[in-house]
């Protein structure tokens, strides 16, 4: 055993003995070092030293070299600094010392499991619908974002929609010339009068007060599955309606699928072999490519999404709940949201065929 | 009143007691005259040697001796020890208590032969 590890050794000893007999000690140990050699020697040596630890170091624990400081700390207090009182003359006990380090890892283990425990998530009201005026101030925040992050060079793109024909006729460029403005704030002709247009799906643009050079407009909410409204106010003034997109240039237009991919909305959840309802309730909450809001049993019962992405027309997210973790790979076809769950609990694990229809 | 630490006196204190009997010694030279007054069934580790020390000290059995005049520069910083008066009393009467016992093992006839 070499002087070093001895010297480790020695850090199991009390401090005041280290103070007052470590050095000793180890020239002693180099003293002995020096005097025998030889393997049996050495070996004979390192078994002692090994022995004399582990049988002298519970004394050394037990006797009283806590007194010396503990004297030193009676001292009295010099020019009225004070100074810590040693009330307890005997060492802290093993059993003590144990204790108190499994009580600490229960407790840290218990936080953390609490910590992990998923808590279900209220989205506003008890009756689990979002108020108005949330509903307002969230696509109204959504708008804005999605305005900021355009150029805002003021390139305008004219959407020609051929009014006379019905929507069901159209092509699907007029159809797309048209849904691309999802982010875009449009100027109103002033000839258009009290009409209302849609800048986005799920949300109107009603105009409200103010002058002809500068008007203003409101958000209002729509249901998401009206169609345009643009041409329904006054068809025969509004041949060619000019919408104004900031950013919707023709190379910046987003895909169709990527714009077919809007999931903002409540969603329900079918699974296709037994057609069957079951009780699952999803509120999306979508931004661009990251999908957001929460799922659960009910309206009520919500858990947040982890992890929510949409790429094209491929939507994930994940839930967490108290009872596993439940894994969405969907895709989003036609109106629908098809693919598959992949369910991990503690009773299951599996996969299944589900199916997500929108509510509202 | 509290119990005394070397009440009995273990072994190791008393062969320390012994081994400081004749001249004032180090620690290292202690562990070598325990070694040798007990033909070797003894060899006292650093942890056994100078807790044992550390508790005849407390106790006033042996006392710590300054050397440092006229050493060698190697042994200017041992700390000899020197064998007190109540020191040389306890290790006399724990002779003495070793030697009754001796002589009641003798009378118990376990003890043969020539052993004091």
């Amino acid at each position: 055993m070499s002087e070093k590890i001895y010297a480790y050794l020695l850090l199991l000893f009390p401090r005041a003995f280290r103070r007052y007999y470590q050095e000793e000690a180890l020239r002693l140990l180099r003293d002995r070092l020096r005097d025998e050699s030889g393997i049996y020697r050495r070996l004979r040596l390192s078994w002692d030293l090994l022995v004399d630890v582990i049988r002298t170091l519970p004394q050394a624990h037990r006797n009283s070299y806590a007194e010396a400081t503990h004297a030193a700390s009676l001292a009295p207090n010099v020019d009225g600094v004070p100074s810590f009182q040693i009330l307890e003359r005997e060492p802290i006990r093993r059993e003590t010392i144990v204790s108190a380090f499994v009580l600490s890892l229960s407790a840290l283990g218990a936080l953390m499991c609490a910590m992990e425990w998923p808590v279900p998530y209220q989205p506003v009201q008890r009756n689990g619908r979002i108020s108005p005026v949330e509903a307002v101030l969230e696509r109204y925040h959504e708008a804005t974002e999605d305005l900021a992050s355009s150029d805002g060079s003021g390139a305008s793109a004219i959407a020609s929609i051929d009014t006379s024909q019905p929507e069901s006729t159209r092509s699907a460029g007029d159809k797309f010339a048209h849904s691309a403005q999802p982010t875009a704030a449009p100027s109103f002709p002033a000839s258009a009068g009290q009409q209302a247009v849609q800048g986005r799906p799920g949300v109107i643009w009603v105009p409200g007060t103010g002058s002809s050079d500068m008007p203003s407009y409101v958000f209002a909410p729509a249901e998401p599955s009206s169609p345009a409204s643009v041409s329904e106010a006054s068809p025969d003034k509004l041949g060619e309606t000019r919408v104004t997109a900031p950013s919707a240039s023709p190379s910046q237009a987003p895909t169709p699928a990527a714009v077919a991919a809007y999931l903002s909305g409540e969603w329900a959840l079918r699974i296709p072999a037994g057609d069957a309802a079951v009780p699952r309730r999803f509120m999306f909450r979508q931004n661009g490519a990251e999908l957001r809001g929460t799922g659960g049993r009910s309206s009520t019962e919500q858990y947040p999404l982890i992890h929510g992405s949409v790429a094209d027309d491929s939507v994930k997210f994940e839930l967490r709940t108290s009872k596993g973790r439940f894994l969405y790979h969907l895709r989003l076809e036609g109106k629908v949201l098809q693919g598959t769950l992949s369910i991990t609990s503690m009773k299951k694990v599996g996969v299944s065929k589900v199916r997500l229809e929108r509510v509202r | 009143m509290p119990k005394r630490k070397l009440d009995p006196l273990p072994s190791a204190a008393f062969q320390i007691l012994l081994s400081l009997a004749d001249e004032d010694l180090h620690g290292y030279e202690i562990m070598r005259q325990v070694e040798t007054q007990t033909s070797g069934r003894m060899r006292l580790g650093p942890g056994t040697l100078y807790s044992s020390i550390h508790a005849l000290s407390e106790e006033g059995m042996i006392e710590e001796v300054d050397r440092s005049g006229g050493l060698a520069a190697n042994d200017e910083r041992r700390r000899y020890y020197r064998l007190t008066i109540a020191g040389r009393k306890v290790a006399r009467s724990e002779a003495e208590r070793l030697a009754d016992l001796l002589r009641v093992a003798r009378a118990k006839r376990i003890l043969r032969g020539d052993y004091v």
